[in-house]
């Protein structure tokens, strides 16, 4: 039966190597290879074998903590900016048309002596 | 062998140093190598051309770390780098010496006979010739096939052939064989 021959495959190779060649194989090669080499291009691994995430990710994690940084450089300085107007609202309230109009005919300080306190307090 | 963890080694060939990606090759070669070479030898026969081609195959394969993508393990890429240099050893062999393909098979008889590292019996001499009497391409799903026992799949990676076609191929190759035998019985 010519099918059961083909399957009856032996394990024993019928090819030989020199003494000992295996033994020295790996050593002998590596001393034929150049010193100057490249890196795998793994940014396209599969999962099985890719860089750890962070590796991965570094450019993308950077960018993300530099935006979040904006955004709360950001907030707080609307926020200050938000404090400041409402201060001003509030001065205004304090010192509106009406009460200087008051303070000034009961002080008795007229036009000339405003203005002149207003420039020389410039 | 110390124990050979890919996604480890793939790590350090990707380091920024020298000394590590140099180290973690020189585990590569000492855990690839003696496979390669066998499916290098059994489609070159000779010694000699099979030590060169391996050499070949590992320093193409430093040089050309780039290429690897990691979408396949590093065996299959290795294989297929290792596929092509022998297959290109064979047609330069061809080409230099005007070998048609029945020429190219009593050539590579005259190799096995005048090989003093072939030790076979008359049984695996006639094994042999009969692989030699197929096309290159047969020879070498064969010889994946039926010596490594590899998996169509793996084998459809390295050649870029369907694993359709590897599989027609392969049976082709089997009967080729078989009929070879049945007529130099």
């Amino acid at each position: 039966m010519k099918d059961v021959r083909l399957k009856l495959k032996t394990n024993r190779t019928p090819f030989k190597v020199p003494q000992g060649y295996f033994d020295n194989l790996s050593g002998n090669i590596m001393e034929l290879i150049p010193q100057e080499g490249c890196i795998p291009d793994v940014s396209l691994v599969s999962n099985k074998v890719s860089r750890p995430l962070y590796f991965r990710r570094r450019r993308f994690i950077g960018m993300a903590a530099s935006v979040s940084v904006l955004a709360v450089l950001f907030g707080l300085a609307m926020y200050v900016s938000d404090s400041f107007n409402k201060s001003d609202s509030h001065a205004a309230v304090a010192f509106s048309d009406e009460f200087i109009d008051n303070y000034l005919e009961e002080s008795m300080v007229d036009e000339y002596l405003m203005y002149s306190s207003l420039t020389y307090g410039e | 062998m110390s124990e050979f963890d890919e996604y480890k080694i793939i790590k350090e060939l990707c380091s920024d140093s020298d000394a590590i990606r140099r180290a973690a090759f020189a585990k590569v070669v000492e855990h690839f190598s003696e496979r390669l070479y066998w499916q290098i030898r059994r489609m070159v026969i000779v010694h000699d051309d099979a030590n060169d081609l391996l050499q070949n195959t590992f320093i193409k394969a430093w040089l050309n770390l780039d290429s690897f993508k990691g979408n396949s393990k590093l065996l299959t890429w290795l294989y297929r780098i290792a596929i092509n240099e022998s297959i290109t050893f064979i047609n330069r062999e061809r080409q230099r010496s005007f070998l048609t393909l029945d020429s190219d098979q009593a050539n590579l008889e005259e190799k096995l006979e005048g090989d003093i590292f072939f030790d076979g019996d008359g049984t695996q001499i006639r094994l042999q010739k009969a692989i030699m009497s197929l096309p290159l391409k047969q020879r070498t799903v064969f010889n994946m096939r039926y010596f490594d026992e590899m998996k169509y799949e793996d084998m459809s990676k390295i050649l870029g052939t369907s694993v359709g076609a590897l599989k027609a191929s392969y049976h082709i190759a089997v009967k080729k064989v078989e009929d070879y035998l049945g007529q130099n019985d």
